[in-house]
């Protein structure tokens, strides 16, 4: 073939292929500026970016400030762009750029899905069918605009699962390394990685075992396994390192008293009463969530692995090992009591779906028009199904605080009160490190405030000292949250029980519906 | 062409002098400012030579992984298929001439004569000169003893200071008569069609191209821990590193061995400095200053990995030298250099040819460094290393060796020797060794910059009873 027809094969896909990311990349935009407009953009995502702020623009910046308790890619990512606030305030001070930053990936994400179902040698029209059940779907498009980690996330193991499916397919050892970079990034934005992690150099080293001939074929099977998994356990092990050495915890998410076991221990009853606490009860509320958005998963799963099978053709095993690994997790930790069951954990069924159903359509022949119909549907259903499940607030239980109305008043109400509580520290004109505030929960008043300086807070390397002798740390009022059980500045003062702050301090801010929510009080 | 004519033409580029009188003005000025400015703020001193170190050595492992992602991204060595290099017919051969020196080898004589004679060429149009050294009477008697055919000579090297191989080189292309010549160890064992494929690849590409660097192996790769470390750098290298620099246009500096040279062109370039201690690599920075492209063919050539760790030792701290000298040498007049390689050859010539020994010696001082730091945790380090260079040095620390792991784990994988995967998670030992080569070599440099570290071959070979004699 010459270069001439292949230059002219190609330019349509690429045409195409911008095409799509610019659309994508517009409508994102648009959710994204939507979430900043309405200020309903998720406390987590504003964390996220406040723990990247701290590293540069706190009182002691230092890069181990981004923390330990999250892991950190999805707020180093945001790093370059922070000096930026000198242009744009809004970008920090009302967490603008946590959702462009997500809007781009997800723009990202979008764009390695279309390609994935262009190397299945899918044909225009499902291709694009296929990359509209996953651009559009309501899930995906939430999460593109709300600043959270799981575009950052997705992307990564989308990327994962395209370098997995080109060596499962073409089978050239050069494949594995960006799948293993993708993993180790993933497992930068997620903990949830881990079960990938794993699973690609199982999976890789199986099916290399599988298809050698002779008696090196272990040691084939060994080498493959260490070039996709090294990245990735290296992440793993310098992340627990990093954190051993700054925090001394190896796994801080999980044994910090701001990590999620100590967030799920302490919401268990909040979350019992929502999804059951026998695992009856979970895997009933978890069966919900994954058919409401994934109905049909399970047809094209089934489907898919019979046609993989008859065809010989082991590119089903990419999505099924990336995707199906952390869906796995996120299912096993719910079911054990170990995690809150949001319905976010359930977001990779969406693109698992779809690149089911591209792999059906890639090897189902004589594939008819009603066969393809068939296909597109059953993946296309997950839309609806999705907008449906998005407005129970029983299953989407974040989701619903800012896509119902009732719920998008109490976030930006929450975000008018953190505005409010820095405006009038700001006004009191305060020597730097004059206030003492757990940065766990006074992240939204820190970034919106004009002078950060002004707190001590968590990441600073005096917080432990000036939380047990404010004074001695010149230390002038301490920032109380009213209920906050991870508020170290709170609880060291008036131990775990909320009720035992005063509730008259040097001042009090409360949210529109009445409740307290800051107190300022004299160190 | 005389020998000595010939060396005349690179009078400008010898290392004959390590520094030229500029250059060591310019050292003795820079390092009395940097003592001054040291009396007044030590601090300051440190913190930017740590700084800058810390950007270079960056620096340098940004380079190495953009080579090998060069290289990975097409084909960039020449590939001549066995039908290809049968099919010129042998009227069409040019003359080509093999030049082998060799000083105290007399035991690998007679394999040389069998590895030689595996050379598909034909023998009216081999020339083949076997460079000896007056005062070396055993290898020169087990030569003669032998020698057969017509086109093998001996040609014993006149008595001339410097003492070394290139030297024996550059008296040896003064008699050349091929159109074409090439170097050979006395232990090598070139792929039988590598004359052929050079003759065929440097007619297809053309004039521009005077040089073809074939790959080197190992025969003796599983002899022990040292040598397929060995085995497995010089895959790097060959498959990786020098495909690396051939794709993004940059200078190769040239192994021990096995390159292919247009005899005129390297006539006229002046060919092997006999004061480099790495004349190979120095010629291959002047051929890309002339102007000259030099291509990597696929054709390997059988060496002997050093086994033994104090002749290890000897051998790479020689080559480390001969870089570090390549490195002074054509930093002579950087303007000129700069108008002839351009900036892609100047970071070459920096971050390869200087990079690679400066790197391995720095890699001691670094990871001692880091070792103090977990030991005792002085305060004073905290001052040193500021925040950004700071966290470059980490980032180096963990992902640059990291990553040159996983280079080597690839290595491992396309040389399709799955067994040394272990030896690929080992290799820090192995920097270890460099480290260790690399400041002898700094060392030398300073004091005996010219003596030649003679590496011990042979080594491989079955410890020969008390009894027997090489020699009859």
């Amino acid at each position: 073939m010459s270069t001439d027809t292949l230059v002219a094969r190609r330019r349509p896909t690429l045409t195409e292929h911008r095409a799509v990311l610019l659309a994508c990349g517009i409508v994102y935009l648009a959710v994204a500026l939507w979430f900043w407009h309405n200020q309903v953009i998720p406390s987590d995502s504003t964390s996220r970016l406040a723990n990247a702020y701290y590293t540069l623009f706190s009182r002691d910046p230092h890069l181990a400030a981004v923390g330990f308790v999250w892991n950190p890619l999805p707020s180093m990512i945001l790093l370059p762009f922070l000096p930026l606030k000198v242009l744009l305030p809004a970008l920090t001070q009302q967490s603008l750029l946590a959702p462009l930053v997500s809007a781009a990936f997800m723009t990202a994400t979008v764009g390695i899905v279309h390609d994935l179902l262009r190397r299945m040698t899918l044909t225009r029209t499902p291709r694009l069918i296929l990359t509209a059940a996953f651009a559009l779907n309501p899930m995906t498009v939430l999460y593109a605009g709300n600043g959270m980690s799981e575009a950052c996330f997705l992307l990564f193991l989308l990327l994962t699962t395209r370098a997995l499916y080109q060596w499962l397919t073409v089978r050239k050892v050069e494949s594995l390394v960006p799948a293993g970079l993708a993993v180790a990034l993933a497992y930068g934005a997620r903990y949830e990685a881990l079960a990938p992690v794993v699973a690609l150099p199982v999976v890789v080293a199986l099916v290399t075992w599988l298809s050698g001939g002779d008696q090196r074929r272990l040691a084939l099977a060994r080498v493959d396994a260490v070039i996709a998994g090294l990245p990735g356990v290296l992440a793993v092990v310098l992340w627990a390192v990093a954190s051993k050495i700054i925090v001394d915890q190896w796994f801080a998410t999980f044994s910090s008293e701001y990590g999620n076991s100590a967030q799920v221990s302490s919401g268990s009853t909040g979350i019992s009463s929502v999804t059951g606490d026998d695992l009856g009860g979970r895997l009933a509320y978890w069966s919900q969530q994954w058919l409401g958005i994934a109905p049909l998963l399970l047809v094209l799963l089934v489907l898919a692995a019979i046609l993989a099978w008859r065809t010989r053709n082991p590119g089903i095993l990419a999505p099924v090992t990336i995707l199906g690994s952390v869906l796995a997790f996120d299912a096993l930790a719910f079911l054990t009591g170990m995690s809150f069951g949001w319905l976010r954990f359930q977001i990779t069924l969406i693109p698992l779906g779809v690149l089911l159903a591209g792999h059906v359509l890639a090897t189902w022949r004589p594939l008819g028009t009603a066969r393809a119909a068939v296909t597109l549907t059953l993946a296309a259903l997950a839309v609806p199904s999705t907008l449906y499940t998005l407005t129970q607030p029983d299953l989407a239980r974040e989701e619903s605080e800012y896509v119902t109305a009732a719920g998008s008043a109490r976030r930006s109400n929450l975000f008018h009160v953190d505005a409010q509580v820095a405006a009038d520290l700001d006004a009191m004109n305060l020597p730097d490190g004059a206030i003492l505030a757990d940065a766990a929960v006074a992240y939204g008043v820190i970034l919106a405030s004009d002078h950060p300086h002004d707190y001590v807070t968590t990441p600073d390397r005096d917080f432990p000292g000036a939380v047990t002798d404010p004074r001695g740390h010149n230390i002038r009022y301490l920032l109380l949250s009213a209920d906050a059980p991870t508020d170290a500045v709170r609880t060291g003062r008036y131990g775990p029980d909320a009720a035992s702050v005063p509730t008259t301090g040097v001042r009090t801010w409360s949210d529109a519906y009445g409740n307290l929510q800051w107190t300022l009080i004299a160190a | 062409m005389p020998a000595e004519v010939i060396e005349r033409k690179l009078t400008a580029y010898s290392a004959h002098v390590v520094l030229t009188r500029l250059q060591r003005i310019g050292l003795f000025v820079g390092l009395a400012l940097l003592a001054g400015v040291a009396v007044l703020r030590p601090m300051l001193v440190l913190q930017v030579i740590v700084a800058l170190v810390t950007l270079c050595y960056g620096a340098a492992i940004a380079f190495r992984v953009a080579l090998v992602y060069a290289a990975g991204r097409g084909e960039h060595r020449v590939r001549i298929s066995d039908e290809d290099a049968r099919a010129v017919p042998d009227a069409e051969l040019p003359v080509y001439t093999v030049l082998v020196p060799a000083y105290r080898e007399p035991s690998v004589i007679g394999a040389l004569m069998a590895h030689l004679s595996a050379l598909e060429y034909p023998r009216d149009k081999l020339e083949v000169i076997l460079l000896l050294e007056p005062d070396d009477t055993e290898t020169i008697e087990a030569a003669r003893a032998a020698l057969t055919g017509e086109h093998l000579r001996i040609l014993v090297v006149p008595e001339s200071m410097p003492k070394t191989k290139p030297k024996a080189c550059n008296v040896g292309l003064a008699e050349a008569t091929g159109e074409f010549v090439t170097i050979y160890d006395a232990e090598d064992i070139p792929d039988p069609l590598q004359l052929r494929r050079a003759v065929v690849a440097l007619r297809r590409l053309g004039p521009d191209y005077v040089c073809l660097q074939a790959e080197l192996g190992y025969f003796n790769t599983d002899q022990n821990r040292i040598t397929r470390w060995f085995a497995l750098e010089y895959a790097t290298w060959f498959r990786s590193l020098l495909p690396g620099l051939v794709a993004l246009g940059m200078p190769v500096p040239l192994g021990g061995t096995s390159n292919h040279f247009r005899t005129r062109e390297l006539r006229e370039l002046g060919a092997w400095d006999p004061y480099n201690v790495t004349e190979d690599a120095d010629l291959g920075i002047r051929l890309a200053r002339s102007g000259f492209r030099v291509g990597v063919l696929e054709s390997v050539t059988l060496e002997e990995a050093n086994s033994d760790f104090i002749n290890w030792i000897k051998q790479r701290s020689r080559w480390y030298k001969g870089y570090l000298m390549t490195w002074l040498v054509h930093l002579r007049s950087p303007r000129a250099t700069f108008k002839q390689l351009g900036w892609r050859g100047l970071l070459c010539l920096n971050l390869f040819v200087g990079g690679t020994p400066l790197a391995a010696l720095l890699n001691a001082v670094l990871w001692a460094t880091t070792l103090l730091w977990f030991l005792a945790q002085p305060a004073v380090m905290e001052q040193i290393f500021i925040p950004p260079f700071y966290y470059v040095g980490v980032f180096c620390l963990v992902f640059g060796n990291a990553t040159v792991i996983y280079l080597n784990v690839l290595s491992v994988r396309s040389m399709d020797r799955p067994d040394l995967l272990g030896t690929a998670l080992l290799s820090p030992l192995y920097w270890a060794m460099m480290s260790l080569a690399s400041a002898k070599a700094a060392w030398q440099l300073v004091f005996k910059p010219s003596y030649w570290e003679k590496t011990t071959h042979g080594l491989h070979l079955p410890t020969p009873a008390p009894a027997a004699s090489d020699v009859d």
